[in-house]
């Protein structure tokens, strides 16, 4: 297993190339790129911008984990409205040509999003034929489709078994699971969604969560790696079963006040003991 | 009274030898003597026709066997068969934060969902082929020209979710006595 960080993880403030630093002194492999997350990499973004995204992450003895987007939650593939449905077309498509670009197989969306006004059902039929294209699309470039599980954020595909239906009925070799081990909240265990949904798990983000606060108030789910209650040696079992040997990807929440370094370095102390099952 | 793997094996030593040995065909079979787990029962059935070419007899969820019962297992193992021996009447594993998965060892490694193991132990002769936490949770031995596996975390429910571990691993016992 490979271990990668978030650039959006990198405080506001700092240039890419003091986060790229950051990241490869934490003994990490990889950067995982959000497109329009930080000023660096965002849809008007050119290709030499991105060749020089990629030159970047070379120097600083890294690679690219994966692209993902913050895009999604304003512009989504199941939107009603045509032109935000083109639009989130257009960015996974970007996505897909930048994750060639960087040299990256994988991408992350989160496809679908419920809503008052826009109902489970049609977001599922809607979500699922733009997933069919798109797989098409990312076929040809030999990128695959992560759906991320963001469960009680998108409303939609809340259980294991509906995610494993939902890619069934995609029925793309290109289009499968990212896996957010901390989005499961109260709804679920981890380590259930990756014996169901393993073989087409594309990559594996980790944070932890706080299930007792659920989803409400103001107080964050999410915590770093061990102090949630997610169960990790059945995780790190669950991948092992399914043969999972990718990348594991720092994605969680600044939590800390002061030192915002100090969390790079307490997170990737404890991804290596987790990739190495010493937990 | 507590059934032990010696109790049984002591049992079956002194069984006197079944009588329709002769009889016993090339097969695979699932026979109820006395399960308590009907889960398991109908996840092996989903599985025997796939076996038809090993010689193999599987005992889902016993907490004990009757005289009866170890005289026909017996007569299987006399005839060079696997008996695959599912037994639920001693302790669970005792755990702390749960753990998920039993650890097969042989035939060949694969993690296979937990069912309330119990902890077995091993008697001279006796090859630990599973473990639980630490635990043996699985046993094998050669009982004359046949294979006595015993299994105290009970396979056959896992059938009916579909792992292919479990599969993988079943095949591999029935491939062994082909």
């Amino acid at each position: 297993m490979k271990k990668a960080f978030g650039d959006n993880l990198i405080p506001d403030g700092w240039s890419l190339e003091k986060g790229l630093d950051l990241i490869k002194k934490t003994g990490c492999d990889g950067v995982e790129l959000w497109l329009g997350g930080k000023p660096w990499f965002q849809m008007n973004t050119s290709d030499a911008g991105v060749q020089e995204l990629l030159r970047k992450v070379r120097d600083a003895g890294l690679v690219v984990s994966d692209v993902c987007n913050t895009l999604d939650w304003d512009e989504n593939l199941s939107a009603r409205d045509p032109k935000l449905q083109a639009a989130a077309i257009r960015h996974v498509e970007r996505q897909i040509e930048t994750a060639r670009m960087l040299e990256t197989d994988a991408i992350l969306v989160v496809a679908g999003l419920v809503t008052e006004e826009i109902p489970y059902n049609e977001v599922y039929a809607r979500t699922r034929e733009n997933l069919q294209r798109l797989g098409e699309t990312a076929a040809k470039a030999k990128v695959k489709i992560g759906c991320e599980n963001c469960c009680s954020e998108q409303r939609f595909l809340i259980s294991a078994r509906e995610f494993w239906q939902f890619l069934n009925d995609v029925n793309h070799p290109n289009v499968g699971l990212h896996m957010d081990v901390g989005n499961i909240h109260d709804t679920g265990f981890a380590e259930q969604w990756i014996e169901i949904n393993g073989p087409r798990i594309t990559r594996v983000h980790v944070k932890d969560v706080l299930r007792h606060r659920g989803r409400c108030g103001q107080e964050s789910v999410y915590t770093n790696l061990f102090l949630g209650n997610n169960n990790w040696p059945a995780i790190r079992a669950a991948l092992d079963k399914v043969r999972y040997d990718g990348w594991i990807i720092a994605e969680m929440e600044a939590v800390y006040k002061y030192a915002p370094d100090q969390q790079f370095y307490d997170t990737a102390a404890a991804m290596d003991r987790f990739i190495h099952g010493r937990m | 009274m507590r059934f032990s793997r010696r109790i049984f094996l002591g049992a079956v030593g002194v069984a006197p030898a079944f009588a329709s040995v002769e009889g016993l065909q090339r097969s695979c079979e699932v026979l109820d003597l006395g399960c308590v787990l009907p889960e398991s029962l109908a996840g092996f059935k989903t599985q025997v026709g796939d076996l038809r070419h090993g010689d193999v007899l599987i005992v889902p969820a016993v907490p004990a066997l009757t005289q009866a019962g170890k005289e026909t297992i017996q007569a299987w193992l006399e005839h060079g068969a696997t008996v695959l021996l599912e037994y639920v009447g001693g302790a669970r594993v005792e755990q702390g934060a749960y753990f998920p998965y039993v650890e097969y060892l042989w035939p060949v490694r694969v993690k296979i969902r937990e069912f309330a193991p119990v902890q077995l132990t091993p008697a001279p002769g006796d090859e630990i082929i599973a473990t639980f936490l630490g635990q043996p949770v699985g046993l094998r031995r050669k009982v004359g020209d046949g294979l006595l596996i015993t299994l105290g975390s009970p396979l056959g429910p896992v059938f009916l979710t579909g792992d292919p571990d479990a599969r993988r691993w079943l095949n591999e016992i029935a491939e062994r006595n082909r």
